[in-house]
């Protein structure tokens, strides 16, 4: 053993932790060295010294003052204490509680930017926002609540058509129907559904397109409504176009985006109206001999009762008169009401056409994966969102127990 | 009456404060040296000794048993002083401060008992504050290891299961806390060791 390895087994000897063999090399070593016995004495005295220091006492109240103190604690309190402000610095919890604000905050700025927080499950509720009823005075003007008057009572006569798809072989039918007598009194109308992108546009150009073919808008309303997915544009339009303009204006419109829905009523008034002059006829030839009986009248009551008579048939045919006229103004001015919705192109995806072969598929399922992914990222934020609010509320509830909690504390120390 | 540990215990559990002021009897001389000799700072000890109590009044519940009691009590004193130190670093004024107002205090009550005691008793107070002195200057996980073993007198086995470390860094620490502090005393104006040599 050299005077190294001595220094090291100090301690061991002095505590009798040591093994046999090392003991008695330790001891001849010690008789060996003078240096090492004197450095062997120090430690032994350092050792004694520490086992020598005397012993304090505790004041007496000592065990008494904490049981008061613990009995202070109440359950509710001392779960508190692991939380209380102090220890929130020390163990460096305010990183952890600003890092998840940070992005309780950026989320909350992703998600009132994407307007998610409109969302609704059932996309009931509508914010319209009605830019009013721009009513052309072309014509004599249209009222809506007679036009609607109009379609209750029509929907109940006989001589209805109505179809729906397919659309192209219903309306060569139509067409059919009216070119083949001149005469022939067909009440047209359509409703087309249509899903554009930027309805704006689409919508001005439609307004200028019918305008210029001799049509008119008879109303018109635009109005956001609130979807799943987000906010949606949608408008309403009622037009008036010319009977002969009725295919080509119609045409125009269905290209204008995706058809949901399209559905012509042709509505053949021409007997309606054949029956409806000749009754009119009739009543005015007797108003006529009407007329000449009263130029053969004698007495007041005679004249007073043929006077009731004329001025009673002369309201019917007046009637009569507005019923044919109104007639003829549907007749010539076709009615379309068309439907559009907005569609945003980002919801479409990538298009997933136009890839063949084995490789074509991989990067279609690929793409169609990516799609999917959009989409769940998209609802994950939209369910985030809507947990917001609720997670700052009991941020706040929680803020300000740990006030109420620190001050009652901070009262109890003073 | 019979002091009964494991009874006093579980009756501690169940939140008699009885058993509990005979369990904090029993103990608090103990921990209070042990922390006052690791703080070197007799009002951190009992400011310290206290908050022990306190954690042991509010864990007990979760001591199950797996180490006698004292081993368990002693970790919590150890690692109460360890968190304290920790905190000291934190705020260096403090720490500067404090041991020099408990030495000045120490220094003034001597003083004033040495007016009716023997000279002998004199030095041996001034020893025991240099030795103090000289443990404080230690670093602390070799402090620890010399107040567990030469001022408390635990065995080897019983501080490698206090700090929760392995006979062999118990061994080799002691070692070099011994001789550390040996070359402390050495060092100091106070020729120590004459007379022993």
């Amino acid at each position: 053993m050299n005077c190294e390895e001595f220094e090291g087994y100090i301690s061991l000897y002095i505590d009798d932790e040591i093994d046999d063999d090392s003991r008695i090399s330790f001891k001849n070593h010690m008789e060996q060295c003078k240096e090492c016995e004197q450095k062997y004495q120090k430690v032994f005295e350092t050792v004694s010294l520490c086992r020598d220091l005397e012993e304090f006492e505790l004041p007496d109240e000592f065990a008494s003052a904490i049981i008061k103190k613990v009995k202070r604690e109440s359950p509710l309190k001392s779960l508190f204490r692991s939380f209380t402000v102090k220890k929130f610095y020390e163990k460096g919890m305010w990183k952890a509680v600003a890092s998840t604000a940070a992005i309780i905050v950026f989320i909350l700025i992703v998600v009132s930017n994407s307007n998610l927080l409109n969302y609704k499950a059932d996309g009931s509720s509508e914010a319209q926002e009605d830019i009013g009823i721009l009513s052309e005075g072309a014509l004599p003007s249209e009222n809506t609540q007679y036009y609607t008057d109009n379609v209750v009572e029509s929907a109940q006569e006989p001589g209805i058509i109505k179809r729906s798809m397919p659309f192209e072989k219903e309306e060569e039918l139509l067409n059919n129907m009216d070119l083949s007598n001149p005469n022939k009194k067909l009440i047209r109308r359509a409703a087309v559904q249509l899903e554009v992108e930027k309805l704006d546009e689409k919508f001005n150009e439609i307004f200028q397109t019918v305008e210029s073919k001799g049509g008119y808008v008879e109303n018109s309303t635009v109005w956001t409504s609130t979807t799943t997915t987000g906010p949606q544009k949608m408008s309403n339009l009622i037009l008036r176009v010319p009977e002969q303009r009725f295919d080509e204006i119609l045409f125009f419109i269905e290209k204008m985006g995706d058809i949901k829905s399209k559905s012509i009523i042709g509505d053949d008034k021409t007997l309606e109206y054949i029956d409806l002059q000749a009754r009119m006829r009739n009543m005015e030839l007797q108003e006529q001999k009407l007329l000449g009986i009263l130029d053969k009248a004698s007495n007041v009551q005679e004249i007073l009762e043929i006077m009731r008579e004329v001025s009673s048939i002369r309201s019917e045919i007046e009637s009569m008169t507005a019923q044919l006229k109104n007639w003829d103004n549907l007749v010539q001015y076709s009615t379309i009401n068309l439907d559009m919705s907005e569609i945003t192109s980002s919801k479409k995806g990538i298009n997933t056409k136009s890839y063949e072969g084995l490789l074509g598929k991989v990067s279609e399922a690929f793409i169609l994966s990516v799609n999917k992914l959009i989409d769940i990222g998209a609802l994950v934020l939209i369910y985030i969102g809507s947990i917001v609010p609720i997670i700052l509320l009991i941020a706040v509830i929680i803020a300000i127990i740990f006030i109420l909690y620190r001050v009652l504390t901070y009262r109890e120390q003073k | 009456m019979e002091y009964n540990e494991k009874d006093i215990i579980e009756k501690c559990k169940l939140g008699d404060n009885n058993a509990f002021e005979i369990l904090i009897k029993n103990y608090d001389k103990k921990v209070y040296n042990m922390i006052y000799r690791i703080m070197g700072n007799k009002e951190d000890a009992l400011d310290l000794t206290q908050e022990v109590f306190i954690k042991v009044y509010k864990g007990i519940s979760t001591f199950r048993g797996d180490s006698s009691f004292s081993t368990w009590l002693y970790r919590l004193a150890t690692n109460t002083c360890f968190d304290e130190n920790r905190k000291k670093k934190n705020k260096k004024t403090h720490s500067l401060d404090k041991p020099i107002e408990t030495e000045y205090g120490e220094f003034k009550r001597d003083l004033r008992d040495d007016t009716y005691n023997p000279d002998e008793m004199l030095i041996k107070k001034e020893i025991q504050n240099l030795v103090q002195k000289a443990i404080s200057m230690l670093p602390e996980e070799q402090r620890v290891m010399i107040v567990l073993r030469d001022i408390q007198g635990f065995t080897y086995k019983e501080i490698s299961e206090i700090l929760q470390c392995s006979m062999g860094t118990v061994k080799s620490r002691i070692s070099r806390g011994r001789l550390a502090l040996k070359n402390i005393l050495e060092s100091l104006e106070e020729p120590f060791f004459k007379n022993y040599v």
